[in-house]
């Protein structure tokens, strides 16, 4: 005679399973696609769009770079479950512990996946003022991306602050053992929280969202910020760079030439805007349209970046 | 009924340093007649665009930065019963829904009037405005505000930058305003961050007091253009583009203060060839 209970039990763990899956997030995921740009140090390129369900919070680009003794994290994507993957397809690649998680600034699509992540040994690292933009717009985040991707994808983000925090003209290099990270921290250009992180061995520069290529650039804080540093961003010497969102291990500091022109040019249409006394909301539909068959996503933030731009430039 | 008390606090305690910037509980209901009837109890409002209409864009393109524009009607002098005497600007679901109570003054002759507000989610926004006569008007639109973040970016300030409580004032050439030799418009602009009040300090995580622009009056010679009751929904850099009627007199007389009690002010000297 079979034994019933034994039946049941079967019966209870196949039913069981997926709800277990879904808990421990990493049984069933994938991991998520990653090219190692050079010795050591990996990629992923996600696809260009806008935080919406369909893009399932895999938007801005991620990677890491393994030392002899352990493993830093660049950015974590736009929602758990890509932070998930994440850490997935490092433990693919590695068995090495992950050390440091570097958030390149406070936007959701890098910082959205942090919980993956956190644990004992793991330290946190962004800019200085990293804290203070998470506590300040995470919340409000939170609350718009639920409604524009969905809870599932929004439900289980933590908000995760850095406790290392990296100063304007101090920077801090990592050790993962034989293998050192630069982290420098920018006055406002993309937001007031940039970090780029630089591995001195492969001379591989992540730049978090100062480069973007193919995505029109955002500026969430200072146009005329990142024009002016920009000198000293392209003086790093980098041979490769992982930007923000676009192809990834692209040369450097040629990756920089596309956004530059830009700026340029949605600068002087301002000016000249504001110079014939121009209200913003015809900036906001005119000023930098000559680049806009050049770049994705220009609608929605070409015209954001006009409006930022305007009121910043009516004060110089 | 339990909203209503929050509601009223909301409208009427005119933006006080309480108010958290936080999404609001209230997001997915029209919040309006509750809103309306909290600061006009049973006052009929007429809608009438020739009296007043309020012009918004349909999306947000940045939501810390929404430009909304005040069209009024010209008044047929100081003593016109129709003539509007203040105006509210409403967004209704904003954390503190009254944006701005704007006072006209009787000689002003102001008939459009842009400012920036922060906007926290998709909302309708309402302009009412009063007349001498006692009238009620209102104005509404409506801003869809999809992506984007309403909440200032915590320290964008440039150490090179005016000081909090700097005032600029940008004259704008003639041709674009109005055949009449008198009416002239400018753009009054105000250094301050307008903090909401929703930062906390990294060190301490202590929540920073909001700090905003709460009054500003503008004058030529003795005459008031208009006074300001601003709150946390005026965008950083509080910035005032309007049209008056020029007394003669070349200097505007600019008075401010914030919540923390600084006072700011300048006599702005015009060019008289613009």
């Amino acid at each position: 005679m079979p034994n019933p209970i034994g039946f049941i039990c079967v019966l209870a763990v196949v039913l069981a399973a997926p709800a277990v899956a879904h808990a421990a997030g990493s049984r069933s995921v994938e991991p998520l696609e990653v090219r190692e740009v050079a010795p050591g140090v990996y990629a992923h390129q996600a696809p260009i769009s806008a935080m919406d369900a369909a893009s399932g919070g895999d938007i801005g680009n991620s990677g890491f770079i393994i030392g002899d003794e352990a493993v830093a994290v660049i950015d974590t994507g736009g929602a758990p479950i890509i932070g998930v993957r994440l850490k997935k397809a490092i433990e693919k690649v590695t068995d090495k512990p992950i050390r440091y998680v570097i958030n390149t600034h406070e936007h959701p699509d890098h910082i959205f996946g942090n919980g993956a992540f956190v644990g004992p040994g793991v330290t946190f690292v962004g800019h200085r003022n990293l804290p203070r933009s998470m506590a300040v717009r995470g919340p409000l985040y939170i609350a718009t991306l639920r409604k524009a991707m969905g809870e599932a994808l929004i439900d289980d983000v933590k908000l995760v602050p850095p406790t290392l925090l990296v100063d304007i003209g101090h920077d801090v290099k990592l050790d993962l053992g034989h293998r050192i990270v630069d982290l420098r921290a920018w006055p406002p250009m993309h937001t007031d929280c940039d970090l780029t992180v630089f591995d001195e061995q492969t001379k591989t520069l992540f730049t978090g969202d100062l480069v973007f290529l193919q995505h029109v650039p955002v500026i969430d804080a200072s146009v005329l910020g990142w024009i002016k540093a920009m000198p000293q961003l392209a003086a790093i010497p980098a041979r490769l760079a992982v930007p923000g969102h676009g192809p990834v291990g692209v040369d450097w500091p040629q990756a920089l030439a596309a956004e530059k022109t830009y700026f340029a040019k949605l600068t002087a249409d301002l000016r000249g805007l504001l110079d014939r006394g121009a209200d913003i909301n015809e900036a906001a539909k005119t000023a930098g349209s000559s680049e806009a068959g050049k770049w994705q996503l220009f609608g929605i933030y070409n015209p954001r970046n006009a409006t930022a731009g305007y009121a910043e430039l009516e004060w110089k | 009924m339990r909203a209503l008390p929050i509601l009223a606090l909301a409208a009427l305690g005119s933006v006080a340093g309480s108010t958290f910037w936080a999404p609001s509980a209230f997001a997915e209901q029209d919040l309006w007649p509750g809103l309306a009837d909290v600061l006009y109890p049973h006052r009929p409002m007429a809608q009438d665009g020739m009296v007043i209409k309020l012009g918004t864009p349909l999306s947000a393109e940045d939501a810390a930065l929404v430009p909304i524009t005040l069209h009024l009607a010209q008044a047929k002098g100081p003593d016109d019963p129709n003539r509007i005497t203040k105006v509210t600007v409403v967004i209704d679901n904003n954390p503190s829904p009254v944006a701005a109570v704007i006072e006209f003054g009787p000689k002003a002759g102001v008939t459009t009037l842009e400012t920036r507000v922060r906007v926290n989610q998709a909302t309708k926004i309402h302009a009412i405005a009063e007349t001498a006569g006692g009238k009620l008007y209102v104005s509404e639109s409506y801003v869809d505000a999809a992506g984007g973040c309403s909440a200032p970016s915590a320290s964008n300030l440039d150490p090179n930058d005016p000081q909090i409580g700097t005032i600029k004032v940008r004259q704008l050439a003639p041709q674009y305003v109005s055949n009449d030799p008198r009416r002239k418009q400018v753009v009054v602009m105000v250094k301050h961050p307008n903090n909401s009040g929703m930062q906390m300090d990294p060190q301490t995580h202590l929540y920073i007091p909001a700090r905003y622009v709460d009054s500003l009056k503008i004058t030529q010679g003795d005459d008031l253009l208009f006074a300001v009751t601003g709150g946390i929904s005026i965008s950083e850099d509080p910035n005032f583009r309007f049209d008056y009627l020029a007394n003669g007199s070349n200097v505007l007389h600019i008075a401010g203060s914030d919540t923390s009690g600084k006072k700011f002010g300048t006599d702005w000297r015009l060019n008289p060839a613009i």
